[in-house]
């Protein structure tokens, strides 16, 4: 009984971000105004822990998702957040033609490389993505972009999904990061 | 336990057995409830968490019922850790068997040649593709220098017509630095190009072509080829050819790698696979268990409940309470059980009020009595068949002079004993039981005549005595008052026989006395001289004293008046001041207020009284007192208390029980009507006289009046 009251504490304290563990970060953000469209470009480092590569190596599909927010800074209260989206990474690896999958999930493009560091290279770099039409944004207030990267331990598989809950070492995420956004 | 309760434990239970359910549900399925799973843990664990305080709480509450020994609460221990155990054994032994089950069946599906087999399934299906992408590298290596040598023909044509010829999907050139060139697609829908990195066209002629394949979508195997492309002008680029691997091998291979993945992942999800099963039935052993504490709770309460209810009924009626009642809810053993107690209590209650009606009766049977007995004039002394006195009325108690309570429940052997002088009076053996006796006793208030009845009770029937009653009178006024009536009659009739004849005898001598006095002489007439004398002198002696019986028989009516009584004392005291043996004290109380009385009659009281006393004093020199007390101590306020004490020798005490009687007299000289005519005097005022001798000698009449005139019927009763 007592471990299952622990257990149900680690599900309720262990929610993604609680403990931010510094596997991926954000190294570069930048913005750009394109035909008035905003474009985000970013790079991030992952690095994957010995948890995760022994998954991945096993067959078990890793979910990145890069959460960007459009908000603006209010005064005494929390930021506003003006528009969000999501883009969804699927990494996985081919035992017969030993490569690794990359699939975005928003576009269903995907692509296959011969080396892990590549397949995560190409999902670290987010390029030219747009984020938001100039025209929904008020002119004098001053917008930012904040990003974070974190590993979406709900599509694991159903077992492993509760070890990811309990056993530390699966809650990987960036902290967030914000930059003003410009043309 | 009432209906409310009963419906939240069936909601409970049902609740617990729907997460149970989607619990196991999302186990099993882990694709479909797979989000749902931690949820539904989550829930279960909270579902635990409240049958355990509720469960908590009933222990709570049962220790406390033990703590305070209330009834019930024993039983429902014994049946609570029943129900436990019973409940326990069952779901542990299942719980360890499925643990040890599902262990062993999980392990068991990772036998080693499975794993091994699958391994080289996948070798072999690697090896076979490789076999058949060889010729993709000659043939495109080939394209490659027919491109570079094509002569004038345009690089987007020769690629057109070169990816006809290859069969590829798609064809592309690169500039050494990966910026495209130019490219030829099979359609729109052909896989994507990859964009070789910078610098690879060097090391491409450096090593020749290389070659990739790879998985696209969810059906094709792809192959790649990298072939170097040197330019006319000695330019490096890359031709990308790709092609899409046809046949059945393709098919195949990616079946063994599906396989192989699933099977890899399940081999890597071993351990949370297990601790998942193992958690759920843990959770599943739990809510079991904890529901089952909990409905041990409630059927141990439900059967307890009327237990309980018995013993404290019980206890009430051992306690006196008749009216308490055992609910009669259940149909079983248990509810007869009550309804026969509650039955047992009702027949108690009736057969107690009858007893007290019963009582009560009796009791205020004894209080009328009691009270009957309390206002009868007459002595009332009854006595058991022990012996004992059984009761002494009110009456009975004055009369006797008893302390009242003392005797009652004692002998009357001892109270014979103590009062000999009683033993006339409660005599066992009439002659008949009923009939009357009059004796006479000498008791605190005097000798006095009492007329008595004995009466045995329970007499004249087989049965032996169940003890007896005497009642008695005090007939002491009626029999003087009749001998009073009678000595009237008998002075009347003297005075006026005696008054008769004495007349002419007092005139006879007279005239003898005139008549032969002158012719006699000498030592005759001497004689003569004294004898008519002595005659008169008689005559009228007994004049005076036929004068006395005719006063004492009739008197005047009484004429009531106010009167100083202190005035009417000092006139009267007047007359004896000048007597020189005599000393006359008068002491009158100084707020006394007129009474309403015959001043007459209250003369002939004080000249009597006062006469007495001189009498009774002789030649003795003590004073005479004579007290005027208003509202005497021990006695009605209302009344005036007149003492005449002296000095004299006392009354004899035989003479103290007749003293009031005419002819009854203590001095050699006296008719013995002086105190009659008092006492007589006295009772025509309402009033009464007593006597005492006084204990520093001498003796004292007291004669209390009432102030105000007596009632017509108390006069009539005196003047009698």
């Amino acid at each position: 009984m007592a471990w299952a009251l622990l257990l149900f504490a680690a599900s309720i304290g262990m929610a993604p971000g609680a403990h931010a563990d510094p596997a991926f970060a954000i190294e570069r953000i930048s913005t750009e105004l394109e035909q008035g469209v905003y474009y985000v470009n970013a790079d991030f480092r992952i690095e994957l822990n010995q948890r995760a590569d022994e998954a991945l190596d096993n067959g078990v599909a890793l979910t990145f998702v890069i959460q960007i927010h459009i908000q603006h800074h209010r005064l005494w209260l929390w930021n506003s957040v003006d528009a969000n989206l999501t883009e969804r990474y699927r990494l996985r690896y081919y035992p017969l033609t030993e490569r690794y999958r990359v699939a975005n999930l928003n576009s269903s493009a995907q692509q296959s490389y011969a080396t892990l560091s590549k397949a995560l290279s190409a999902i670290s770099r987010v390029r030219h993505l747009p984020v938001i039409d100039a025209t929904l944004l008020d002119a004098d207030t001053a917008y930012y972009v904040a990003m974070r990267m974190v590993l979406d331990t709900k599509q694991l598989p159903g077992p492993l999904k509760i070890m990811a809950r309990i056993v530390p070492g699966w809650q990987l995420s960036s902290n967030w990061r914000e930059v003003r956004l410009k043309p | 336990m009432n209906k409310a309760s009963t419906v939240l434990l069936l909601v409970a239970l049902a609740i617990v057995g729907a997460a149970l359910y989607l619990l196991s549900l999302s186990t099993a399925h882990s694709e479909t409830f797979g989000q749902w799973h931690l949820w539904l843990i989550a829930a279960n664990i909270v579902v635990a968490l409240g049958l355990i305080t509720v469960i908590a709480l009933n222990i709570w509450r049962l220790v406390h019922a033990l703590r305070r020994s209330r009834t019930g609460a024993r039983l429902t221990v014994r049946l609570v850790v029943l129900f436990t155990a019973l409940a326990m054994l069952p779901v542990g032994a299942v719980f360890y068997f499925s643990v040890q089950f599902i262990n062993r069946s999980i392990d068991s599906w990772f036998t080693l040649n499975v794993g091994s087999a699958l391994n080289d399934a996948l070798v072999l299906s690697r090896e076979a593709l490789a076999g058949e992408t060889g010729p993709y590298a000659g043939a495109s290596a080939q394209a490659a220098r027919m491109l570079a040598n094509r002569g004038p023909e345009p690089l987007g044509t020769a690629l057109n017509r070169l990816r006809r010829q290859l069969g590829a999907d798609a064809l592309g050139v690169y500039a050494s630095d990966g910026r495209p060139v130019e490219a030829s697609m099979a359609g729109t829908s052909a896989v994507p190009l990859a964009v070789p990195a910078s610098g690879m066209a060097a090391k491409l002629v450096q090593h020749g072509s290389q070659v990739e394949l790879f998985s696209h979508g969810g059906d094709g195997l792809y192959v790649r080829v990298f072939a170097p492309m040197r330019t006319v002008g000695g330019r490096y680029r890359v031709l990308e050819a790709q092609y899409k691997v046809a046949g059945q091998s393709s098919v195949l291979a990616r079946r063994v790698e599906a396989a192989y993945s699933r099977y890899q992942e399940l081999q890597y999800m071993r351990q949370p696979l297990k601790t998942s099963f193992t958690l759920t039935l843990s959770l599943v052993l739990l809510l079991s268990l904890l529901a089952a504490i909990w409905a041990a709770f409630f059927a141990a309460r439900r059967v307890a409940e009327p237990v309980r209810e018995l013993a404290r009924a019980a206890q009430a009626v051992g306690h006196g309470d008749f009216k308490v009642r055992v609910p009669e809810k259940n149909r079983d053993e248990i509810g007869f059980l009550a309804q026969a107690f509650n039955d047992m209590t009702e027949h108690l209650a009736r057969t107690r009020a009858a007893a007290d009606r019963g009582q009560r009766a009796l009791e205020a049977e004894r209080t009328w009595l009691a009270t009957v007995l309390g206002a009868l004039s007459a002595g009332v002394v009854t006595r058991d068949a022990q012996g004992n006195l059984r009761s002494i009325n009110a009456a009975a108690t004055r009369m006797l002079g008893l302390e009242p309570g003392r005797w009652v429940g004692r002998s009357l052997d001892q109270l014979l004993q103590a009062h000999p002088e009683f033993a006339a009076l409660l005599r066992s053996e009439s002659p008949q039981s009923g009939s009357l006796y009059d004796v006479r006793v000498l008791l605190p208030a005097g000798d006095r005549t009492l007329r008595a009845g004995y009466t045995e009770l329970g007499a004249g029937t087989s049965t032996p005595s169940a003890g007896c009653v005497w009642i008695f009178e005090d007939v002491t006024e009626f029999v003087m008052a009749q001998r009073k009536a009678a000595w009237g009659e008998v002075a009347r009739r003297l005075a006026h026989e005696i008054k008769n004849p004495l007349t002419p005898i007092q005139l006879a001598a007279e005239r003898l006395r005139r008549r032969c006095l002158g012719a006699l002489k000498g030592r005759e007439a001497e004689i003569l001289d004294r004898g008519t004398a002595t005659i008169v002198s008689q005559v009228q002696a007994m004049l005076a004293m036929v004068d006395a019986f005719s006063a004492y028989a009739k008197s005047p009516p009484l004429a009531f008046s106010e009167v100083d009584l202190s005035a009417l004392l000092r006139e009267v005291a007047d007359l004896y001041r000048g007597r020189a043996d005599l000393q006359l004290e008068v002491t009158t109380s100084p707020r006394l207020e007129p009474i309403t009385a015959d001043s007459a009659r209250l003369r002939q009281i004080l000249h009597n009284l006062i006469k007495n006393a001189i009498e009774a004093q002789e030649d003795r020199p003590g004073p005479i007192r004579v007290l005027l007390v208003a509202g005497p101590a021990g006695e009605d306020p209302q009344t005036v208390a007149l003492c005449v004490q002296d000095e004299g020798p006392g009354f004899a005490p035989q003479l103290l029980a007749h003293a009031f009687e005419p002819y009854v007299s203590g001095k050699a000289r006296g008719t013995g009507l002086g105190l009659a005519l008092v006492r007589k005097l006295a009772e025509e005022h309402g009033g009464t006289v007593s006597l005492h001798n006084l204990s520093r000698g001498g003796a004292e009449v007291r004669v209390t009046l009432p102030r105000r005139r007596p009632s017509l019927k108390l006069l009539q009763g005196g003047v009698s």
